[in-house]
């Protein structure tokens, strides 16, 4: 079977079904990664959008690197990045009305709903390059060198980036609390 | 259990639907058949169509949303033309003394913005836009130096359109700034032609968007005439708006392009101007009702009383959704301190 890069190479040849061969393989990744980042109806809108720039900038692909997936991330993450520019008051506000009251008439109804709340109340707290790189490893399966190039930033950078994160997260008095208690 | 665990239950989420893919490879088929164009900044008039149409739909879009919201009456010709009266002196008074003011030392405007993801976290987007009509885009100041710094200028052609128009607003002629600025992204309403150049220009747009929907398998919506009246009152304004406040949040800083936004806001009727404090600074509140944004949501800028700088950008949905905001920082900077990292 022809590497990722290989195929990105026949598609700067002129072959245009090796490019969409390269992209069957991996959008289901891409797809679910948009999903987490913007929800399941926005990643529906941007995902073309992702398909079109990865194949107008496949000239800049690094062929050292047979995976492309790695690359999509980064694509998809300009993507989204872009998305979230040109939409200055599009994305959604915080839900001061959730945060106005401390009556709870749902505390045991889904326990793992709180857990969602907390986790990214403290998700919420982290700098931007601690959250990307801490969502492509846990979340993407990535190892730090491919966050990295997610990233474009070394992957001693994208290491520090995680301890940082993961320290954050472990002192989050949200997460301290979660961790010492069972969780479903 | 550790830290990663936890962030392990926030991994499965809806994923798209099967159809989604199938657009999307379309998109891409339709790229790879065609030479990509410059995508425009969608209109807020109505959320960006489910299709994904990156490579030749911007403009189609914009017509098929156009079309849409049109009515069947015979044209009439257009009150944008007809009527380019300035209705609110407040803000032309301030434009003045924008102008008056001139634009302070450096070569850029940089606008920091903060807003909130769709994941509920805080983002911040850094634009540096250059007298010259450079755009670096980052996310942090170091992202926005690398970028500067590699010459990775991500301007458009809107960009450029609409700044064009701002500084023709705030130098010229408002009434074919106005024009300009709606035309700065393409559409099939064919401001500034003759009324037959305009109907031709209309059932032309039909055309492009049908061609694309019909390549990637949508239905073709029937053909509508283009609108008259009110409608095509509101709908050249909620273009105008929209551009014009797209050249606030990223050009505020240059004194040119804030006067020449703020004279084409006050030509706006359906914009009301209230007065507010906002963080001890005196400020004014530029809304635009629900006639601006397709009946479905309330915009407020808020730009400060004294220098016209935005402050920040809200949307009030009419019935569903939740509202949203942006906050703006917005200061005069010099693109040799943005690439050697003094900001």
């Amino acid at each position: 079977m022809s590497s990722d890069a290989e195929l990105i190479g026949r598609s700067l040849r002129g072959d245009t079904n090796a490019f969409v061969e390269m992209i069957s393989r991996h959008e289901t990744a891409i797809g679910n990664y948009l999903a987490r980042r913007v929800g399941r109806q926005t990643a529906e809108d941007v995902l073309g959008d992702v398909w079109v720039a990865a194949y107008a900038s496949r000239a800049t692909y690094d062929c050292s690197y047979p995976e492309a997936r790695p690359w999509l991330y980064g694509v998809a993450l300009n993507r989204l990045r872009k998305h979230w520019r040109s939409e200055p008051a599009e994305v959604a506000a915080p839900d001061v009305a959730r945060m106005a009251g401390d009556w709870d008439p749902w505390p045991t109804v889904d326990a793992r709903v709180d857990t969602q709340a907390l986790l990214r109340t403290a998700l919420a707290r982290l700098k931007t390059e601690e959250r990307e790189v801490l969502g492509l490893v846990a979340w993407e399966d990535l190892t730090v060198a491919e966050a990295g190039r997610v990233l474009d930033i070394p992957a001693g950078t994208a290491r520090r980036l995680l301890h940082q994160a993961r320290k954050a997260l472990r002192d989050a008095p949200e997460v301290a609390a979660l961790l010492q208690v069972p969780t479903t | 259990m550790d830290e990663m665990d936890l962030m392990k239950k926030l991994r499965d989420v809806p994923s798209p639907r099967t159809d989604a893919y199938d657009s999307a490879r379309a998109a891409l088929h339709t790229a790879m058949a065609e030479p990509v164009s410059t995508v425009v900044r969608p209109k807020r008039w109505l959320s960006w169509p489910k299709v994904s149409v990156a490579a030749v739909g911007a403009a189609a879009v914009a017509a098929a949303v156009v079309m849409g919201t049109t009515g069947t009456s015979t044209p009439t010709g257009d009150p944008i033309i007809a009527a380019p009266q300035v209705v609110d002196s407040a803000l032309v008074k301030l434009a003045s003394d924008v102008k008056a003011a001139g634009t302070l030392s450096g070569d850029s405007s940089l606008v920091i913005t903060t807003k909130t993801a769709p994941d509920g976290s805080p983002y911040l987007v850094y634009t540096v836009y250059t007298d010259k009509g450079q755009v670096f885009h980052g996310d942090s100041a170091k992202t926005l130096q690398a970028a500067a710094a590699k010459g990775d200028d991500a301007a458009t052609q809107y960009d450029a359109n609409v700044m064009a128009a701002a500084r023709l607003a705030a130098t010229g002629d408002v009434e074919k700034a106005k024009i300009a600025m709606v035309n700065a992204s393409p559409n099939g309403l064919g401001l500034g032609l003759s009324p037959a150049e305009q109907e031709k220009a209309w059932a032309q747009n039909y055309e492009v968007t049908a061609k694309m929907l019909r390549e990637i398998g949508k239905q073709v919506p029937d053909f509508k005439p283009r609108p008259t009246g009110k409608e095509l009152e509101d709908v050249i304004n909620n273009r105008l708006w929209s551009h014009t406040t797209y050249a606030l949040f990223i050009g505020a800083a240059n004194a040119d392009i804030r006067a020449g936004v703020l004279k084409l806001v006050a030509t706006i009727q359906d914009v009301t101007i209230g007065k507010a404090q906002v963080d001890d600074q005196s400020a004014l509140t530029l809304t635009a009702g629900p006639s601006l944004q397709g009946g479905e949501s309330t915009h407020v800028v808020t730009i400060n009383a004294d220098t016209g700088l935005p402050i920040r950008s809200e949307v009030f949905p009419v019935k569903d959704g939740k509202p949203s905001a942006a906050r703006y920082k917005s200061s005069r900077v010099n693109l040799a301190d943005v690439v050697a990292g003094k900001i």
